[in-house]
């Protein structure tokens, strides 16, 4: 599976500046089996075989629990925008989703160091399940976009 | 000597039944809630096992909340009104707690009452109805019973990880983590809880969901004024008949959690 890699911008190094760093990932699909993400800084040759430990560059994991698959007729996992200003019904359950990393340590650590950018690598992994095995052709991560936010 | 035992107090107020820990039922207690278990699993109607299960995932509709707002509210109804349906086959048996983040979890994984296949426990695992398979057969064959594939237990997660989220102050910001927590469980038990469609046909489910409604209920004692969005209160819950308020005190779903807990019933109260 093809790691979703790209450069992040990393805050001044000021100390105390903050003491909460999050790098969120928007837009997320859920739609097909459940997965995980293993997030690198710097380490662009990363796998899912990597050991995850900071010398390694490895700043933390999220998993999703997906939908599965589309389980209705055509069209029922297509996600629907409202159809009226008086439209009350929930959102559609496959919106995309939002997951927040906590990076504190790895931030201040790669901030410290006077790295201006890290360049990140996701990696998906997948477990078995009646939906999905190791080597599920899942696709790729699929995100919108990345942000860093820090929080004093 | 004469020994005076003294009547007991006559209760006025219903009495709130406790969640357990699973790791701490005594024999009695988890007999109980394996006979509750196996008739829930012989009943093919609204008050059975199979409807609850498929709630959550199939048959459609795929009711369950993830990835929003509503994902606590929704588990604690869920979990509320499959309880009563335990309780309508056994007025004693509660949904215990699965505690991943003990020392007897990262050593052995699973815990041993939802493991052992002596005596036909059906806490092994469920049956997935034929409604739900018919449905579930797309790319992949639909399976007819749950299965797991836990991984290391060592990967659990732990319990410094579970204590700063606690200590979040923000209902949001605790529910979008403990979500995370929630998923990486799903993932680590594998096997059908990995799926949405039929996590919770396994008994295991409810016993990790139940930790999850635990640890809002701790997040709520550590934060007694942090509240949630009012923007949130007045959502519906479907199927279930109540909104987000109604799900904000257990106890007022007549329900705490403790570790262990006995009782002893004095004058037939």
């Amino acid at each position: 599976m093809t790691p979703v890699e790209f450069d992040l911008e990393m805050p001044p190094a000021v100390e105390g500046s903050f003491h909460r760093a999050d790098i969120t990932f928007y837009g997320i699909d859920h739609g097909g089996p459940s997965f995980r993400v293993h997030v690198f800084f710097n380490a662009p040759g990363a796998t899912v075989e990597t050991p995850r430990t900071p010398d390694e560059g490895y700043v933390g994991s999220f998993s999703v629990f997906g939908h599965g698959d589309c389980f209705g007729d055509e069209g029922h996992c297509d996600v629907r925008d409202p159809v009226t200003a008086f439209d009350r019904r929930p959102p559609h359950q496959l919106v995309p989703t939002t997951r927040v990393l906590v990076a504190t340590e790895a931030v201040h650590q790669y901030t410290a160091a006077g790295h201006r950018s890290v360049h990140v690598t996701a990696i998906t992994e997948v477990r078995p399940s009646a939906l999905a095995d190791a080597d599920s052709a899942v696709g790729e991560l699929s995100v919108n976009q990345v942000a860093l936010h820090t929080y004093s | 000597m004469t020994v005076t035992i003294m009547p007991a107090r006559t209760i006025t107020q219903a009495p709130l039944s406790y969640r357990k820990s699973v790791d701490w039922l005594r024999d009695p207690q988890l007999a109980a809630l394996r006979g509750a278990f196996t008739r829930s699993m012989s009943l093919s109607d609204e008050r059975g096992f199979d409807y609850w299960a498929g709630l959550h995932g199939l048959p459609l509709p795929m009711y369950c909340e993830h990835h929003t707002e509503l994902f606590l509210p929704w588990h604690r109804a869920y979990l509320y009104f499959f309880e009563l349906t335990l309780k309508d086959l056994d007025r004693t048996v509660s949904l215990p707690w699965w505690d991943w983040t003990s020392p007897l979890a990262h050593e052995w994984g699973l815990p041993s009452a939802y493991t052992d296949v002596g005596g036909d426990n059906p806490l092994t695992g469920g049956a997935i109805g034929p409604l739900a398979r018919s449905q579930g057969n797309s790319q992949r064959p639909a399976p007819a019973h749950t299965f797991r594939q836990p991984d290391d237990p060592w990967r659990l997660p732990r319990g410094d990880s579970i204590e700063w989220i606690l200590d979040l102050g923000d209902f949001l910001d605790f529910s979008q983590q403990i979500e995370q927590v929630h998923d990486d469980v799903h993932i680590w038990i594998g096997g059908t809880v990995a799926d949405v469609p039929y996590a919770a046909y396994d008994p295991i489910f409810w016993a990790h969901h139940s930790m999850i409604d635990r640890l809002w209920r701790l997040w709520q004692l550590r934060h007694p004024t942090a509240g949630m969005p009012s923007s949130l209160l007045r959502k519906a819950l479907r199927p279930f008949p109540i909104t987000v308020a109604d799900t904000v005190s257990t106890t007022t779903l007549g329900y705490d959690y403790s570790v262990f807990s006995s009782r002893t019933i004095l004058n037939g109260q």
